[in-house]
């Protein structure tokens, strides 16, 4: 699909108008006017104050914010507030929406197209749902402007019960099935090269819809089966959501899990041989997060769980293994306050999903909203079981990717059945 | 007097005769159609499942759940199944056109009859198909979306689901078919209304509360409240 197909003619004229540039900044927006003008200054402050010598592009990607977005992000009055670390060069802003359905996929997309046409050697894109800081986005670009680096993942300093989806599942599973894993594989901002945004514009998944996080974890996966340079950076503590934005875990599942499931696919040729284990190398060191946070009640995710595993058991019993299925139905059945989901029955859950999402057992959107049963079961066991002692926490997902690891010739064998791709 | 029976018989022997010789090919050749035709039906039955083979479709039956609808009612798989209805249906026509070239009084219409029903038949076949695929379809959405949701009785709402949409599918086929036209709709009318008009009391009565915390689940007054603590992301 020829670059300019992508653009509107609006954002097609201001991409021209600006012509080369050093550095860009997608911001993809919808209805985002309350909290755009903040986002807006802090990338301004970023450009002036972190490159000043670098020809910088603001990109904001529209989806038809009828809150004014665009226009705030236009706004003449901004190069008033964001000019206070001076800098050499006029830090160019574009703004339009985008034709077609609204994706943060597509507005990516779009973010990867004009960036093929003014050619920036270092492209960051921005969740403006929740907050940055001019240092956070140079820490994302600098990478890419001064080392071989063609992908950059944030590290965040979190408490070891935060973000259990991304410990339980997403990074277990990546680190497993590629051999290596940034420890935010999901995170909703990243920044790439310039070959990197060329390479992936023909990419398979941009008709998906993946949300924030599901693109971030198909754009990592690529960086890592394609044989970019990875790299992720420690930016301290998570920033807070600054917008109510929070989708129900079952769509969570269906973008996120369905981005992992279907990344797996793409890069089937790559990772079913067996490769060794590494890391994405880390720039600086990742700021220790507050390690007395509040442990959260599992009475309910048990309760989900044990409802789950018995109200779902014919969906569940045609995705699992009957090992896997008869292990978690005893394991829903078992007298326990919280019963003990363990790292190998809980890796040959993920990877019998994985294997049947491959196979087409079932609806891909059903497969993986059933999975969110099984995961609420691991969640409880792995909060409960460090509630105590969060020292162990750190060492127990460590414990979980390797068991991952270890299990991946069963995903092989479930994947390929006959032996042959 | 014998000379008078003797004519006469000689003139049944002489008709049985001419009949006979006339009838003689006619059987002849509908013992070929039959034969010939079976022998075709056979052989196209056996494509069709070669293709069918070909292009996995037992994989999508598999998919889309007829396999499961097919094991539970102990019919065979979906392409042996398929092969064997294209068979039947074949052959049936052939059966008929070869009792057709008889030459028997009704046989015209009943074949002309016959040709016109396969049309019909194939409809209601394939509405039957898409409305099992449909309610299996129906079935999973429901009961994931009620586990997910922590509703109670997610199992019976989901059997609910799948039966409604099974017993549309039935009564349109079989309206299809012109099997008690009027009866089939009729009755289903008045089970379909009388399900929802039962639900619909019974949740009024039993279930106001129910109602009260569904609404309130999905519609809160704080937009930010949560299912859970727990941070996912």
């Amino acid at each position: 699909m020829p670059v300019t197909s992508l653009l509107s003619d609006e954002m097609l004229r201001q991409v021209i108008a600006v012509g080369q540039a050093d550095i860009a900044v997608g911001i993809p927006t919808l209805n985002h006017g309350g909290v755009i003008v903040d986002i807006v200054d802090a990338v301004t402050r970023c450009f002036r104050t972190h490159f000043p010598r670098e020809r910088a592009v603001l990109l904001n990607v529209d989806g038809g914010s009828d809150d004014g977005t665009p226009e705030l992000v236009l706004d003449p009055a901004r190069d008033q507030r964001g000019n206070a670390g001076g800098g050499l060069r006029t830090v160019h802003r574009i703004s339009a929406r985008y034709a077609g359905l609204v994706s943060r996929t597509k507005e990516v997309q779009v973010a990867f197209a004009a960036n093929e046409l003014i050619n920036a050697r270092a492209l960051a894109i921005i969740d403006p749902d929740c907050a940055v800081s001019p240092d956070s986005v140079a820490a994302l670009l600098r990478p890419v402007l001064t080392e071989p680096c063609d992908f950059v993942t944030p590290v965040y300093a979190r408490s070891w019960c935060e973000g259990a989806l991304v410990s339980q599942l997403l990074r277990p599973v990546v680190r497993g099935v590629y051999g290596r894993s940034p420890l935010e594989p999901a995170a909703g901002e990243w920044a790439c090269s310039a070959r990197f945004a060329s390479d992936g514009l023909p990419g398979e998944l941009w008709d998906a819809d993946l949300g924030p996080a599901g693109i971030s974890l198909w754009m990592g996966t690529t960086a890592l089966a394609g044989g970019y340079e990875a790299r992720q950076v420690g930016l301290g503590l998570r920033p807070a959501p600054i917008r109510a934005m929070r989708a129900a875990l079952p769509e969570v599942f269906s973008q996120v899990v369905g981005a992992l499931f279907r990344s797996l696919e793409l890069h089937a040729p790559y990772w079913v041989e067996s490769r060794p284990p590494g890391s994405v190398p880390m720039i600086g060191q990742p700021t220790e997060a507050a390690d007395d946070p509040d442990v959260p009640a599992t009475e309910p995710l048990v309760e989900s769980f044990r409802a789950g595993v018995r109200d779902l058991e014919p969906v569940l019993a045609e995705i699992l293994q009957a090992e896997t299925w008869q292990a978690v139905r005893a394991l829903s059945e078992s007298t326990e306050d919280v019963p003990a989901f363990g790292d190998a029955l809980w890796s040959a859950v993920v990877y019998d999903f994985a294997a049947a999402y491959h196979r087409g057992a079932m609806h891909r959107d059903h497969l993986t909203k059933a999975l969110v049963t099984p995961y609420l079961g691991r969640t409880a066991a792995f909060l409960a079981g460090y509630a105590g002692s969060p020292a162990g926490a750190t060492a127990a997902c460590e414990a979980l990717g390797l068991e991952f690891e270890r299990a991946k010739p069963h995903l092989v064998e479930r994947w390929n059945p006959g032996g042959t791709q | 007097m014998m000379d008078m029976i003797a004519g006469a018989l000689q003139e049944a022997w002489l008709n049985f005769s001419e009949g006979f010789a006339a009838f003689l090919p006619r059987l002849i050749a509908m013992l070929a159609i039959v034969a010939a035709g079976w022998l075709i039906a056979a052989a196209v039955a056996f494509v069709v499942r070669t293709l069918l083979a070909l292009f996995r479709f037992n994989k999508l039956a598999d998919r889309t759940g007829t396999t499961e609808m097919l094991k539970r009612a102990e019919l065979p798989a979906a392409d042996r199944l398929t092969a064997t209805m294209v068979f039947w249906v074949l052959w049936l026509g052939f059966l008929f056109s070869g009792v057709g070239s008889l030459g028997l009084t009704g046989m015209e219409q009943l074949t002309s009859e016959f040709v016109h029903f396969i049309p019909r038949l194939f409809v209601a076949i394939a509405i039957l198909i898409a409305g099992f695929v449909l309610a299996n379809f129906a079935w999973r959405a429901t009961l994931l979306t009620a586990v997910n949701a922590n509703l109670p009785s997610a199992r019976l709402l989901s059997g609910g689901a799948r039966f409604l949409v099974s017993l549309l599918a039935v009564a349109m086929a079989l309206e299809q078919l012109g099997i008690a036209q009027h009866v089939v709709v009729t009755a289903f009318a008045i089970a379909f209304g009388a399900v929802m008009l039962g639900l619909a009391i019974a949740f009024g009565i039993g279930g106001g509360g129910v109602a009260r915390r569904i609404v309130d689940q999905h519609f809160p007054e704080k937009p930010d409240t949560k299912d859970d603590d727990v941070s996912h992301l």
